[in-house]
């Protein structure tokens, strides 16, 4: 009887495998879809049941059998990518590729002679394993407009198993009336902070703006959907690079995605960037402006191929097309890389230490680190950026405003300056610029508190760290270093005199600081950061784009979870007066506790006594929220001092445990302690403290016995934890001047703005004109041959 | 007809009450370029399942029922917890566990 029910069991599993098969055989995006274009059914990737635990996939379930770029890139006609196909589950013996065919024709053959032809190893992304198939036919592109569906078929243990994809390719045909486009990316620069900086730097009187930023003046406005391949939440490499690719890559991935050799980031297939493309295709200078570390996620995005965003030694030799064995990017097992990517023209920013080598004294005398640097073998970037033999043009290399504007614009420049080294500074790091406010002080420009650089709490009158190589003081250092419409201008110099009359040139130009300034809470500096970004804006719109051949974007990788929830009048709080500073946490480095209203203590005096924090009283929210007072005397286009009589407060919906006193810290400083659950004792110690509210990093110095219970672990929540803001997923906003800016109307994926870039390119100016007859952006519903396949 | 789908039906629940499937995956860490070998990882369950990954970073957890795990990965400085899905009908659930992606970045930089 048992016997039977287990046969029962076995046929009903059977059948039912058989019955729902379809449904969980990975999502058939092509089947979806009737010959009209209309749905043929509901069923997401995601209600199908995924491969993945967190990350449903189109996979084949019993392989994970899958074809890179993932399933509906968004392709440009003759765009280069890679094209993969690989399993995920070790079979029992080897696997092989049994067919692999594009809109109907067998490619298979020419696919695995390229691969042979190619050689296996790095060049194609084989698996160590021999029970893993994977091979990357490298630069391939589709030469024809339409819609594609790639199926491919392995045998694996006698069994063959199946997967499709759909690549939409949408038109592309150079027109010329387009011959530069600037892309402005303020990182985590959501509506917040947009709307933050317009009130502190133009103004608002009984409830109406008295101006208005550049990025709220241009021509149209969209809102860009932030998704990376592999998150909710993006960081800054695919949330840049999706804009450049039309790939949805993962986290940490820059112009790649994921594939089944973890071991090696270097070999995963790739995708051209729109820097490259119109480098390759049109001769057009491309370049690069932040004010990050140059290879960092944003700048790296442009002209960078790997899977992992901390390659930084290797990204700097991506952007000068510098390939040698030895080095950090060899040039052995990499020739469909070095194939693909493209110089850069212009590459200005921070992060001397990718760029040079450890035994160059500049590095500590004049960019001030204690550390780093490439290895000899490594080689010298600087070195190499002025050779003839090993760069195709060789660069001028810029360390300061003086050096950068002593630059000839009729050679490529690479600038890379100062960071903001301060030792009392842990808000920043050295490898960044420093941030506007602190530039802006260092050119007594503005003042923190009322304190002008003279103060000895800023730390800038006196002799830097390391060494005097950049200034005498580190006041001197900082002034030095150009602000973001100096890098700008000069770039726009070099780019319109190296392409000529005729030529193009595409620019990146990124305020990585409305971020990175943004993880520490410094929020009055993050309105800064924003505010020389619309100045830059503002140069650009009057003056290169006011030729209508200037394509302008302005938008945002992401967002923080910032708001503005009212304003603060830290000056009602006198010393010495009823309610002093302080009192507002117990200094309890176990238990940090608020004390408010609630405190019962008779010590603190609650009894009737005076009440304990009246810094809780400063904060006017909803109607009590009233203007704030900031004040521009200079006309420089940035508040005087950032503590206004009346100041702003902007409040975070992910935070660490930190305390505030409404006050700007006169250094950036990291909020957190030893670890989130702790505020940084050296910021705000007479703050109100703000409990935090984000999981935080488990550590572990014990583990639990084997078989114990888990509860016995020590992993914890309070220690070893980054303790800064984190990232959001809401939509960000995309503002858009010049021609072809009406393409940008509207809600999208961040990787639509690749086409839309594109279309503009192509001549398209009306937002019409996207729709092409399938469902996706500017492609029209055909079927082109499978010969369109093209680079075998 | 009626009683072909109700023993369908009841098939269909004795079916689902037994259902195991299987995780596979790989430890690495994609930041630092690594793989992680002889990890040891606990899927938290009732009762736990322990397994240690191979040299190449691999790993699997058989029998195991449809739902939502976490699984815990100690490695040589900390232990990390990361969550997974382990879906019906998918006879194996593929799960990856990089800790660049799993673990809050080390740096800044990393955001």
């Amino acid at each position: 009887m048992k016997l039977k029910h287990a046969t029962l069991v076995l046929a009903a599993t059977l059948v039912i495998t058989n019955l729902t098969a379809p449904a969980f055989a990975g999502p058939d995006d092509d089947a979806r879809f009737r010959g009209n274009g209309t749905t043929r059914n509901n069923l997401d990737p995601i209600q199908n049941g995924g491969l993945f635990a967190d990350l449903p996939t189109n996979a084949e379930p019993n392989s994970g059998l899958r074809i890179m770029p993932p399933t509906n890139t968004q392709l440009i006609q003759g765009q280069r990518f890679d094209l993969r196909v690989e399993t995920q589950i070790p079979a029992t013996a080897t696997v092989v590729l049994k067919s692999l065919t594009v809109n109907g024709k067998d490619i298979t053959t020419s696919f695995t002679t390229k691969i042979t032809s190619q050689g296996l190893g790095l060049e194609s992304g084989t698996p160590a394993s021999a029970l893993l198939y994977g091979a990357s036919a490298r630069n391939l592109t589709f030469s024809t407009p339409g819609i594609y569906v790639v199926v491919a078929t392995v045998t694996i243990d006698g069994v063959d198993r199946t997967i499709t994809n759909t690549y939409p390719v949408a038109n592309y045909a150079f027109r010329g009336n387009v011959k530069h486009v600037v892309v402005f990316l303020g990182d985590a620069m959501g509506l917040p902070v947009r709307t933050a900086a317009r009130i502190a730097g133009k103004g608002i009187f009984e409830g109406r703006l008295k101006g208005k930023l550049f990025m709220d003046s241009m021509d149209e406005y969209g809102l860009v959907a932030t998704a990376s391949y592999d998150s909710i939440i993006t960081d800054s490499a695919p949330g840049m690079a999706n804009y450049v690719t039309g790939l949805k890559q993962p986290n940490n991935g820059l112009n790649v995605s994921a594939d089944n050799t973890p071991e090696t980031n270097l070999d995963n297939p790739r995708i051209e960037t729109l820097w490259e493309f119109m480098k390759r295709t049109q001769g057009w200078k491309t370049g690069v402006v932040t004010d990050a570390f140059v290879t960092d996620a944003t700048p790296a995005s442009e002209a960078g191929h790997t899977r992992s965003r901390g390659d930084r030694a290797i990204i700097a030799q991506q952007f000068l097309d510098y390939y040698a064995d030895g080095t950090a990017q060899p040039a052995t097992g990499f020739a469909g890389l070095k194939e693909l990517t493209q110089p850069l023209d212009v590459i200005m920013g921070g992060g001397a230490t990718d760029w040079t080598v450890s035994t160059n004294t500049t590095l500590q005398t004049f960019y001030q680190y204690a550390s780093g640097g490439r290895t000899a073998a490594q080689q010298d970037l600087f070195v190499v950026a002025q050779d003839p033999t090993k760069v195709a043009a060789t660069y001028c290399v810029a360390n300061n405003l003086t050096s950068l504007n002593a630059c000839p614009s009729n050679k490529p420049l690479l600038g890379i300056f100062t960071g903001e080294f301060r030792t009392i500074s842990s808000g920043l790091g050295g490898d960044n610029i420093p941030g506007v406010l602190d530039r802006l002080v260092a050119r007594d420009l503005a003042k923190i508190g009322g304190k002008d650089a003279t103060n000895a709490s800023l730390g800038l009158n006196v002799a830097p760290p390391r060494g005097t190589g950049c200034g005498a003081t580190v006041k001197d250092c900082f002034a030095a270093v150009p602000s973001k419409p100096e890098m700008v201008s000069k770039a726009i110099s070099v780019l319109n005199t190296l392409a000529g009359r005729q030529g193009g040139w595409m620019l990146m130009i990124e305020q990585s600081q409305t971020d990175k300034l943004a993880h520490p809470l410094e929020y009055e500096r993050v309105i800064y950061e924003a505010l020389e970004l619309d100045k830059a804006l503002g140069s650009v719109l009057t003056g290169t784009a006011n030729d209508d051949r200037t394509l302008t974007l302005v938008t945002a990788d992401h967002a923080q979870p910032e708001t503005i929830i009212g304003v603060s009048l830290p000056g009602s709080i006198v010393a010495g007066g009823a309610t002093p500073l302080g009192s507002c946490f117990t200094a309890s480095t176990t238990y940090p506790i608020t004390l408010g209203s609630a405190d019962t203590s008779t010590a603190t005096g609650t009894d009737g006594g005076t009440r304990p924090c009246p810094l809780q009283d400063i904060v006017g929210t909803f109607n009590d929220a009233t203007f704030p007072t900031y004040v521009d005397a200079n006309n420089d286009g940035f508040p005087d001092d950032p503590d206004a009589t009346v100041k702003i407060v902007i409040d975070d919906g992910g935070r660490p445990t930190y305390s505030q006193d409404y006050l700007t810290n006169v250094v950036p400083l990291n909020p957190s302690g030893s670890n989130a659950a702790f505020p940084n004792p050296a910021r705000d110690p007479n703050g109100i403290l703000l409990t935090g509210n984000m999981p935080t990093r488990n550590t572990v110095p014990t583990q639990p016995a084997t078989g114990a219970a888990l509860s016995t672990s020590s992993a914890n929540k309070t220690s070893g934890s980054v303790g800064v803001a984190p990232h959001s997923g809401e939509d960000v906003p995309l503002s858009a001047s010049g021609p072809g800016a009406d393409l940008f109307a509207g809600v999208y994926d961040n990787t639509d703005v690749h086409v839309r870039i594109a279309n503009a390119l192509s001549g398209k100016t009306s937002r019409r004109s996207l729709n092409q007859g399938s469902r996706y952006t500017g492609v029209p519903f055909t079927t082109p041959a499978g010969t369109s396949l093209t680079g075998f | 007809m009626r009683t072909l789908f109700l023993a369908f039906a009841v098939l269909t629940c004795l079916v689902q009450s037994v259902q195991a499937e299987t995780i596979y995956g790989r430890v690495f860490d994609t930041l630092k370029g690594k793989i992680l070998p002889n990890t040891r990882l606990v899927l938290g369950s009732n009762p736990n399942q322990e397994t240690t990954s191979d040299s190449t970073g691999t790993y699997w957890f058989r029998n195991v029922k449809p739902g939502p795990y976490l699984v815990h990965i100690f490695t040589a400085e900390r232990e990390v917890v990361g969550r997974l899905v382990v879906y019906k009908s998918v006879p194996t659930t593929v799960a990856n566990l990089d800790l660049s992606k799993i673990d809050a970045p080390d740096s800044d930089d990393n955001y």
